[in-house]
Parts: C-alpha cells; sequence; structure tokens
C-alpha cells in the first residue's frame, strides 16, 4: 500500500493510471516520511535540534491541511484526508535528498554548488508530482491559485533542507 | 452545524477569485496612484490575497534575513548560522498585523459614523497593499544597513500612500481631530512594522556575529 503510493510519486509515467489508487488513503506513509526527514534534519543541527524536529512536523502536517484547505474553499471537491496523504508522500524526493547530502557530509564538505542542484532537483520532482494532483481540484480559472501554495511548500521544505546542509 | 466559521462554506464566499482577479488586485496594489482598488474588487473581497501575501512575505522574510547573515558570513570570513529564531516575530507580525489592523481600522471609522467600511473589504487592502514588501526583502539581501533602510522606508511608503489613496474618498468626510487619529493610526501601524522588520530581524542578524565584530575592532 505504502510502496503504491511512493511508486506513484516517484514515476513521472504511472501518474494518469494511478489516480483511482490514490483514494485508500492512509496516514502513515507520511507519518514515516515526517519523522524521517525531522530526523536527518536535527541529526547534524549542532544546536536546536529539537525546534528543527518540531518546525518540520508542524510545516509538514500544518502545510499540507492548509493546502487542502485552500483547495476547497477555492472550490475543489476533495476528501481531506486523501489530499493530506498524496501532499505527504510528495515529500519522498526531498527525503531521499536530505539523506543524501547528510550521508556525502559524514565524509566530505560539500560546497553549496553541489547542494543547490541536488535540492533544486528534489524540488521539481517533489511540486510536479504534487501539482498534477492538485491542478485536476478546482476550477480552470483558479487553478494556479490552487498550485502556487503547493509550491511554496515544498519550496519551504527545500529551503531547509539546503540551510541545514550548508552549516 | 451550530459554530459556522468551523465549516467550509463559511469561507467560501472569500474565495471567490480567478486567476486574473489576483494578479489584477496585485498589479493596481503596487501602483501607489492607483486608487481604484475598490471598483476593481467589486464587492468580492477575498482571504486568499491577504493570507498568501503574508504567508509568501514569512517564507521571503526569513530567507532573506538567512541570506543576509550568510553573504555577510561569506564576505567577512565567519562562520555562517542559520537563524530561525525569527520564524515566530515574523509569523506574528505578518497575522497580527493583517488580522488586528485592519479590524481596528474599520472598527475605529464604524465608531465615527462610516456606513459602507465592511470589515472584509479592509482586510483584503490591507494584504495586498503589503505585496510590495516581497521584491524589497529579496533586494535586502545586500549586507549593507543603509540600503535595507532605504529599501524598507520607499516600500512600506508605497504602501502607506497606496491605502491614502484609496481611502481618500471616505476620510474626506470627516475633519479635524478625527481625521488626525484615523490618519494617524495609519501611519503608526505601517512605521510599527517599518521598525519590526529592521531592528528585529535585519540587525538582529548582526547580534551572533558581535564576537566577530569586536574581534575586528579590537584589532584595529
Amino acid at each position: 500500500m505504502i510502496g503504491y503510493k511512493l511508486k506513484y510519486v516517484m514515476n513521472p509515467k504511472s501518474r494518469d493510471e494511478g489516480v483511482k489508487e490514490l483514494r485508500n488513503w492512509d496516514l502513515w506513509g507520511p507519518l514515516l516520511l515526517c519523522l524521517a526527514l525531522a530526523f536527518v534534519l536535527s541529526f547534524k543541527a549542532k544546536e536546536g535540534a529539537d525546534t528543527i524536529f518540531g518546525t518540520i512536523f508542524v510545516i509538514i502536517w500544518g502545510g499540507a491541511s492548509i493546502l487542502t484547505l485552500n483547495a476547497k474553499f477555492l472550490g475543489g471537491k476533495i476528501s481531506f484526508f486523501q489530499s493530506v496523504c498524496v501532499l505527504g508522500y510528495c515529500v519522498f524526493p526531498i527525503l531521499l535528498a536530505s539523506i543524501l547530502i547528510t550521508l556525502i557530509e559524514l565524509g566530505i564538505e560539500l560546497p553549496l554548488i553541489v547542494n543547490l542542484p541536488i535540492c533544486a532537483l528534489a524540488l521539481f520532482w517533489a511540486v510536479s508530482s504534487a501539482v498534477g494532483f492538485m491542478k485536476a481540484l478546482v476550477n480552470e480559472e483558479k487553478k494556479y491559485l490552487a498550485v502556487y501554495p503547493v509550491i511554496l511548500f515544498y519550496l519551504s521544505l527545500s529551503w531547509f533542507v539546503l540551510i541545514a546542509a550548508s552549516e | 452545524g451550530f459554530c459556522g466559521c468551523f465549516s467550509i462554506d463559511f469561507y467560501r464566499p472569500y474565495f471567490n477569485v480567478t486567476t486574473e482577479d489576483v494578479k489584477e488586485r496585485i498589479i493596481v496594489a503596487v501602483d501607489p496612484r492607483r486608487n481604484n482598488f475598490f471598483d476593481i474588487m467589486d464587492n468580492r473581497p477575498d482571504f486568499y490575497g491577504p493570507f498568501w501575501i503574508y504567508t509568501t512575505l514569512i517564507f521571503v522574510l526569513v530567507a532573506a534575513g538567512n541570506m543576509h547573515a550568510y553573504i555577510l558570513a561569506v564576505v567577512n570570513d565567519w562562520a555562517f548560522t542559520s537563524r530561525f529564531d525569527f520564524v515566530p516575530i515574523a509569523v506574528s507580525t505578518f497575522y497580527g498585523y493583517g488580522v488586528f489592523v485592519p479590524v481596528i481600522f474599520t472598527f475605529l471609522l464604524k465608531c465615527v459614523g462610516s456606513k459602507e467600511v465592511k470589515f472584509a473589504d479592509t482586510i483584503c487592502i490591507y494584504g495586498y497593499s503589503l505585496f510590495i514588501l516581497g521584491p524589497v526583502f529579496i533586494l535586502a539581501i545586500i549586507p549593507s544597513s543603509l540600503f535595507v533602510l532605504i529599501m524598507l522606508v520607499i516600500a512600506l511608503g508605497s504602501s502607506t500612500w497606496f491605502l491614502l489613496q484609496n481611502y481618500n474618498e471616505e476620510l474626506k468626510k470627516y475633519t479635524g481631530n478625527t481625521r488626525y487619529l484615523l490618519l494617524g493610526f495609519l501611519g503608526l501601524a505601517q512605521i510599527a512594522l517599518l521598525i519590526t522588520f529592521k531592528w528585529q530581524i535585519f540587525d538582529a542578524v548582526y547580534d551572533k556575529y558581535e564576537h566577530y565584530i569586536e574581534a575586528r575592532n579590537t584589532v584595529n
């Protein structure tokens, strides 16, 4: 169940057939991803590890909820938990980027010029999966109003990863 | 349900805008000469604009503050530490301003007898009036204290002027002390914002670097 949804998020080609399956939402997947990301980011922090851990939780769950509410206010008809579930799963590329950077930095110091493209790629990947899902929820004329906050959400998560990596 | 404000339908009317509407409202708001915001608004005040503008500004402000600190560190060869202690300040400043200032302003106007002013309209226009801070925060990455101050003054001056232009019709109805009270409130709120951004955030990046600055000064 978790594996299927991860495959949906990671593989752009499976997006069209996969949407029906997403109705079986679960919150375990997003919770595991969220815990993993919070753990990896606070692992490196010298001070304020607990703040980072808590902040990631708040951003992911709060952010996903606000994005879902935003889509619903704009007139989208979607189940609250299904939307939170998909947005949570789409954090996966960003988690991969942070694990990659952390593992490499155990050995050598990575300059910004390397970290930035890795985070940018993860961001692009996460956003394109989530936007494909969000776009379909609202009317054509309000499409970008629903999409923009999604970009902001994943941008702030990638930013966290980049900042944590640059310390 | 018994409590309207917890249902989705309560808020739907305030998101009754299209992408084009939002774009148009932003364009009108960054031009301080335009006084037709309420005409464009067409009796459909939205909370989408204010909420997402404030949220974006929080993000841009925290990112810009960190970039400001990073560039300072690179230029001076200091060790960079990320600053997240100003996230709560940024959050409470923007959402606090965005909710309380328009509400209080509308309340004051209603007290002096205004009939047409509405809470939702004021919240809407105040939200869009701060859009101009976005580009300004990005420019404020440049590590010059004076430059940041000048940019903030220009931006807040522009947004204050925009608000004045749009409330001109309304404010003309009052004279003397009432008028000064209203104008004073409007101006004071904006100045409070300026002070918060400049001193709590952009200048605060220097305090983690204090020991470096002191060391440099004693060497000289």
